[in-house]
């Protein structure tokens, strides 16, 4: 995906999944908007299921602001995988919130992409069900800045607590 | 596995309404022990009982460098309570035990946190109290002792339930020595205290006169809020001056500090 996307071909992207008012938000934070230093993403603002792509643009999109400090992502239906790659490389995002499903796969490579962000201070991830919670964790174990981890209402086997506790830490 | 992960980053877990019950939370404890730089875990609506807290206590009991707890919406009994106190008796890191939103808990559960931070039953069961827990609320959401007190109030008795906040309020001023001289005295006002039988060493008594007979001296005779008559006040001032120091008048000596307290304490048990 070539960088150097214009606003104008972002907006008209974006215009078939997203809502005029999130849309200018993204937009704010490609400009480093100063302001702009949290947004969140959620399943109201998304009028169809982003695709492959536009997921992508938006991760590389908040991935590349050196604004956006925190970021939430309630229930939205995108392409998780796509949207975590394009912020793999943030190096401003301090705070992640997570609030949907994931299945086996997206939860292991989720995980480990979360691992790899060296920014990442403080990470929630609740209200939802992950079909690999061990494997979730286990990306994300690799993350050695993370100060703040929150987990709640997740549907997992509450039995397995034990087993997890030594992959979280 | 863990070896990647550097638990030294970590200051925050908060593992909240997952359900998982009354189990053994050993793992998790030996995990979080290791943990030098962890200051607040919570575990907020799980279904925490005797297991996890027996498991918990052991966390507490290696004194790790956890500030906060947050045990709220959790079945707490007053067997957890008890256990959760036992853990805490020599805890110097602790401030903040949070039990909100607990229904089960009686005055017997209370009355075990109240001799974990008062024991009234002689100066060297004060003296070994906890002077670190603050409050039974976190800090961050809700730390005024007034929040506390709303889950307390209906369970403890008024005195008990005075003395329990008055001794919580007394640990946030961070000093141990005054601290140990206002709990010996608020207990002494209850009537618990078993003075034993000593004598005053030679010299004590400019101590003496300098801790309790001045005026200008620091140290409460009321709880806070409770006041007493000034003629009940001076009774008590002189009869405390002699009881108390006539067994420990090692307290008058303003260099002392927190651990020979402690070390004191424990030689007299």
């Amino acid at each position: 995906m070539k960088n150097n996307i214009s606003d104008d071909e972002d907006r008209r992207l974006f215009s078939r999944f997203l809502d005029p008012s999130l849309i200018n938000d993204v937009l704010s934070c490609k400009r480093n908007n100063p302001y702009m230093t949290y947004i969140e993403i959620k399943h109201t603002d998304i009028k169809d299921d982003l695709d492959s792509m536009a997921s992508r643009r938006l991760g590389n999109i908040l991935g590349n602001s050196t604004t956006l400090y925190s970021m939430q992502l309630t229930r939205c239906c995108l392409d998780v995988l796509e949207l975590f790659e394009g912020l793999r490389n943030t190096q401003s995002i301090t705070e992640i919130g997570l609030s949907f499903d994931m299945d086996e796969i997206e939860s292991r490579r989720v995980g480990a992409i979360i691992g790899q962000i060296a920014s990442l201070k403080y990470f929630c991830f609740c209200h939802c069900f992950v079909e690999d919670m061990a494997g979730f964790l286990n990306g994300l174990q690799h993350n050695q800045s993370i100060q703040h981890i929150s987990i709640g209402q997740i549907n997992f086997q509450a039995a397995e607590m034990n087993n997890i506790a030594p992959i979280l830490f | 596995m863990s070896a990647d992960r550097s638990i030294d980053t970590l200051e925050c877990v908060s593992l909240w309404g997952i359900g998982f019950g009354d189990i053994e939370l050993g793992g998790l404890v030996d995990v979080l022990g290791r943990s030098r730089h962890l200051t607040e875990l919570i575990l907020s609506n799980n279904g925490i009982g005797r297991n996890g807290c027996t498991s918990l206590a052991r966390l507490l009991k290696k004194n790790s460098s956890l500030k906060a707890l947050n045990l709220n919406f959790n079945p707490i009994t007053d067997e957890c309570a008890a256990i959760l106190a036992e853990g805490l008796a020599n805890n110097t890191e602790l401030n903040w035990l949070d039990l909100g939103e607990n229904k089960i808990m009686t005055r017997l559960g209370w009355l075990s946190f109240l001799k974990l931070v008062c024991d009234s039953t002689s100066i060297n069961g004060v003296l070994g109290s906890n002077y670190t827990l603050k409050s039974f609320r976190n800090e961050k959401t809700s730390g005024s002792l007034a929040s506390t007190l709303n889950y307390v109030i209906p369970t403890l008795k008024v005195a008990d339930f005075k003395l329990l906040c008055a001794s919580l309020h007394q640990n946030q001023t961070n000093d141990k020595l005054r601290s140990a001289r206002q709990k010996i005295v608020w207990s002494h006002v209850r009537g618990d205290l078993n003075i034993g039988d000593s004598s005053i060493p030679n010299g004590a008594m400019p101590h003496i006169i300098a801790w309790f007979g001045d005026d200008k001296a620091d140290i409460k005779l009321e709880y806070p809020h409770y006041a007493l008559h000034k003629e009940k006040v001076d009774v008590i001032r002189i009869d405390s001056m002699f009881r108390i120091l006539r067994s420990r008048a090692d307290l008058c000596n303003a260099h002392d500090n927190a651990n020979q307290m402690k070390q004191s304490a424990s030689r007299g048990k």
